[in-house]
């Protein structure tokens, strides 16, 4: 169980809805930034 | 309660239940019981663990804390999508290409049994003493606030579960997930705006916004990065990343709910989901709590929140100094109120200036007034029974509910809070039945056994554990500290589990003999450096713990690494 390489894993399965899985990665931590900086702005707003 | 109430509430339950045994009546084998029929959409999982994550007692005391602390809880959850991405990258092709029923069985593979073992004792012990408090904790405040029976109420919830987590194993528990995350979900939605509606009628949801600004319940993000403050930026985002990467991607509970998935592809999406809906969900959560905040600056507050505290301290001695504070309390309520109202008046009239900054320094002041009130009421309570827990945040959201919510709504939210107790159960259960099973008795029990026989026996350990969360959740009510206890428990283990996980993906020259001592040198440590905070020594918020364990593990290793070496 010394082999780990797991990368040609993702290559053998079927793409995701949005792109690869680099993209959808990449996507996830500007949704949640954007959020984290709407909450900044909320917060910022109302006090 | 109403009549209306009970219906909405018996009829919610009895059709989730009938729904999850209905649809898996199909269950026939071991595989399909334990791991399901490998047939889980994304979106199913998605809905899953985080039903499996949300217990009854975050519907509970999320709004309580953003009613007494404002918001600042939901930093804990930033490092969450940093962690299911890790989990995706490393973790999840890892479990798939050995077609593993549990994340412990993954490390016998890749180091030796006793670590297998070792892990998958301290989570039977860790997650078996849980799931009695995830029964315990919503029960112990229902039937405070409603004079329901304890342990019937324990029992109802258990018995419930168990009868079609038994039924259905991982299919029926995933199923009917989908369903209580509708029941919570529409009812945290309903609370929310009708909460909205009950406000002043010149108050709209902007006004409440402002007025919770000003009083500093919308304290969302901290910059400051402080070791002693368990909820800013960054003890979310790298303890919390550490936190979720051990709970996600080692915890049987979680593990199984996205190993059911129809395919690689399918289980990613689902911790994407997770990554996706979770931060907003939680914000939402403490959003309810800051307007139900709201809402008790226009309307009668109590001095205190737990009935139960209330009625015995007004039996005691200390009645008749109890009633003053009341009343002391009440009067600097009224003139808070009197100024939130002029506040909001010149806001809509004027806008912000110097004004409203001269109220809001007032609001300030009767505010501060009243937190002594209540830490003197506290007090009070503790005088006339130093045993009692006097922490009341748990009842505010509940007492809301009760004494505002329109008929109907009032069962509905009920529904709410059972359904989330379930939904945590049933994955504990599971959780737990599957690794006693696949790590212990198949393991070393194994042998010649037809796949009917580990059905059953799956069945079996299923109710087993079930009996023993219910037994454990009957007896937490003898024991008041027993749930602090059980937290911290879970907070010592998870970094020590999780470094040997990341030592297993990440450092390759590391053997068995290596790490499983270097784990059980990191967890004595780890309880060190941990009563060294109790006893005042050093100041430490306890999510640092998940990083310290999961690091000193791959030092130890390493250092036993060249230590064996020569």
């Amino acid at each position: 169980m010394n082999e780990l390489k797991t990368d040609h894993l993702a290559k053998e399965e079927d793409p995701p809805i949005f792109g690869n899985w680099t993209n959808v990665y990449i996507w996830l931590i500007i949704v949640n930034l954007v959020c984290v900086i709407l909450f900044y702005l909320f917060m910022i707003y109302y006090t | 309660m109403n009549p209306i109430d009970w219906i909405v509430l018996g009829s919610t339950l009895a059709l989730i239940v009938s729904y999850g045994i209905i649809k898996t009546r199909h269950v026939k084998t071991s595989e399909s019981f334990l791991r399901g029929d490998g047939n889980m959409r994304w979106w199913l999982i998605g809905i899953s663990i985080m039903a499996t994550q949300a217990s009854a007692i975050t519907f509970l005391s999320t709004p309580g804390q953003a009613y007494a602390d404002g918001m600042s809880f939901v930093q804990f959850y930033f490092g969450l999508p940093l962690a299911m991405i890790i989990l995706c990258i490393f973790v999840l092709p890892l479990y798939y290409r050995l077609k593993v029923y549990t994340a412990y069985e993954f490390l016998e593979n890749r180091f030796d049994l006793k670590t297998r073992t070792l892990t998958s004792i301290l989570f039977l012990i860790q997650r078996g003493l849980a799931a009695g408090i995830t029964i315990y904790a919503p029960s112990i405040i229902l039937s405070t606030i409603l004079g329901w029976n304890l342990n019937l109420t324990n029992v109802i919830i258990g018995f419930l579960v168990i009868l079609y987590t038994v039924a259905g194993g991982t299919i029926a528990v995933s199923q009917t997930q989908k369903q209580q995350m509708i029941v919570i979900m529409t009812g945290m939605f309903l609370a929310f705006f009708y909460c909205i509606s009950l406000l002043p009628e010149n108050t709209g949801f902007g006004d409440a916004m402002f007025l919770a600004g000003e009083t500093g319940k919308l304290n969302v993000i901290d910059f400051n990065f402080d070791l002693s403050n368990r909820y800013n930026v960054w003890s979310g985002l790298i303890g919390g990343t550490f936190l979720f990467l051990s709970y996600f991607g080692t915890d049987q509970s979680q593990v199984q709910r996205y190993l059911s998935g129809r395919s690689l592809t399918e289980s990613r999406m689902g911790l994407m989901f997770n990554g996706l809906f979770k931060i907003p969900m939680q914000f939402f959560i403490l959003l309810v709590g800051v307007m139900v905040f709201v809402f008790f600056q226009f309307n009668d507050a109590p001095l205190h929140y737990n009935p139960a505290n209330t009625s015995l301290v007004m039996e005691s001695n200390y009645a008749e100094e109890f009633r003053a504070l009341e009343d002391e309390y009440q009067l600097v309520h009224e003139e808070k109120r009197a100024l939130m109202e002029s506040y909001t008046a010149l806001r809509q009239s004027e806008g912000p200036g110097e004004g409203t900054r001269q109220l809001g320094d007032q609001i300030r002041e009767k505010m501060s007034l009243e937190n002594e009130y209540r830490d003197q009421a506290r007090d009070l309570i503790n005088r006339a029974n130093p045993s009692l827990d006097t922490k009341d945040t748990d009842y505010v959201f509940i007492t809301f509910v009760l004494n505002y919510l329109p008929v109907g709504l009032i069962g509905l939210l009920l529904a709410v809070i059972f359904s989330a107790a379930m939904s945590s159960t049933a994955s504990e259960l599971n959780a737990l039945a599957t690794t006693s099973i696949v790590d212990i008795y198949k393991r070393f029990f194994g042998g010649d056994k037809t796949d009917g026989h580990y059905l059953s026996a799956s069945k079996y350990f299923t109710i087993l554990w079930g009996l023993i969360a219910l037994a454990f959740a009957t007896f937490a009510s003898l024991f008041e500290n027993l749930i602090q206890a059980v937290n911290i428990i879970g907070s010592l283990f998870y970094g020590a589990i999780l470094g040997v996980f990341v030592v297993a993906f990440f450092m390759k020259h590391i053997k068995g003999k290596h790490v499983f001592p270097a784990a059980l040198i990191a967890e004595a440590l780890v309880i060190t450096i941990y009563l060294l905070d109790v006893y005042d020594v050093i100041e430490l918020s306890f999510l640092w713990l998940n990083l310290i364990g999961c690091v000193l593990v791959m030092i130890a290793s390493q250092i036993l690494y060249y230590i064996l070496r020569k």
